[in-house]
């Protein structure tokens, strides 16, 4: 028995967060989630632990972070600040008006002020001048060897370490051999 | 001249939601295929409940985005199994697996293409190579291939036409 050829729909030229509010608030809620279970793994918090500092039932943590549409900012402030940490609304532009690519990550705005050196105040982010952030949906990665490396501020030399570590290896192994201890740099760091 | 209709049983689908954008070095696509019940992700898909297309669907941006996100989506690296299911990818909401096979379609190896090719529920936590040797199959074998090479002509096709509709657009505006 052959199965049904499925037509091309008009969702198909769209993301599936632009089609309803719903899917967007649940996009930005599952995101919201990674970070805190990203922040569980670092700070060493386990969800009964979590659950406990929030006297809540460690199934009603579970039921949220499985189905996270319907957080609301106050539980996302609530919960923040249990695991140490703080909720922010960020708004962008990202010229992309149609949402074909959908939201963003807010782990992305989290890195790009962790290399102007987590800025608390708006002088501070003149200080770090050095390195100009302009966005690109697929940042060009330059390799540049390590000593040249040594004349970046701390800040972009660390991303670039970390860049290493969260970008899948066969993005950028090719062209790096196993030997080499090269400083791998999104084209915007380099300003 | 009206277009043929795809004859082929083997073919390339857009996923709902995920449309081709220009530039982003992630893309994906269904796999369909009427004559191989493993083939069943598109189907599964178009079915599923709303709570887990939204899993799915956020799984699959967070890939796109290049972001990682290892409870949601991740692929085996060399140092598993002997590296034999690097092209292997697997998308996940709660115990539900979306299958896929990853593939460089054009000359740049940044450019990622993956297919989605199987779903079922996962039940244990160890890795069923059965289904992942069935996804290498499928990578290789030449149906699917052809079936990807078109797909990838038509989104130049339609590219290009775009490319073209933008020119005269601005020879108009002149």
């Amino acid at each position: 028995m052959g199965m049904k050829k499925r037509k091309i729909k008009k969702n198909d030229k769209q993301n599936w967060t632009e089609s309803n509010l719903d899917n967007f608030r649940y996009f930005v809620g599952a995101d919201f989630v990674d970070q805190l279970q990203e922040s569980f793994d670092v700070l060493g918090i386990t969800q009964r632990s979590f659950a406990k500092s929030l006297k809540v039932s460690e199934g009603r943590i579970s039921q949220v972070f499985n189905d996270p549409g319907n957080l609301t900012l106050d539980t996302m402030i609530k919960w923040s600040r249990a695991a140490g940490l703080k909720a922010g609304v960020v708004l962008y532009n990202d010229k992309d008006n149609k949402n074909l690519q959908g939201p963003l990550s807010g782990s992305i705005f989290v890195e790009c002020w962790k290399i102007l050196g987590a800025p608390t105040e708006w002088p501070n982010i003149n200080a770090g001048q050095s390195v100009q952030v302009e966005y690109t949906n697929t940042p060009t990665m330059t390799l540049i060897s390590e000593a040249s490396s040594e004349s970046l501020p701390a800040s972009v030399r660390s991303f670039s370490m970390r860049l290493r570590e969260i970008l899948p290896k066969q993005e950028w192994s090719s062209s790096v051999p196993d030997n080499c201890k090269n400083v791998l740099l999104p084209e915007f760091c380099l300003g | 001249m009206a277009k043929e209709p795809d004859k082929s049983s083997v073919r390339i689908l857009p996923v709902e939601g995920h449309p081709y954008v220009k530039g982003r070095s992630r893309q994906i696509v269904f796999l369909e295929n009427d004559e191989d019940k493993f083939v069943n992700a598109s189907p599964e898909f178009a079915k599923a409940p709303d709570k887990a297309k939204k899993g799915i669907n956020t799984a699959i941006q967070k890939w796109e985005h290049g972001m990682r996100a290892p409870k949601r989506h991740h692929g085996w690296d060399q140092s598993e199994h002997a590296g034999a299911y690097v092209k292997c990818y697997v998308f996940k909401h709660a115990n539900l697996r979306y299958y896929g096979v990853l593939l460089h379609p054009r000359i740049d190896a940044r450019e990622q293409l993956c297919i989605l090719v199987h779903t079922t529920k996962k039940n244990e936590s160890e890795v069923n190579t059965t289904i992942l040797d069935k996804l290498n199959r499928a990578r290789t074998s030449p149906e699917v291939l052809t079936a990807t090479e078109k797909y990838w002509s038509i989104l130049q096709g339609e590219e290009e036409s775009n490319h073209g509709n933008e020119k005269k657009k601005n020879q108009k505006k002149r």
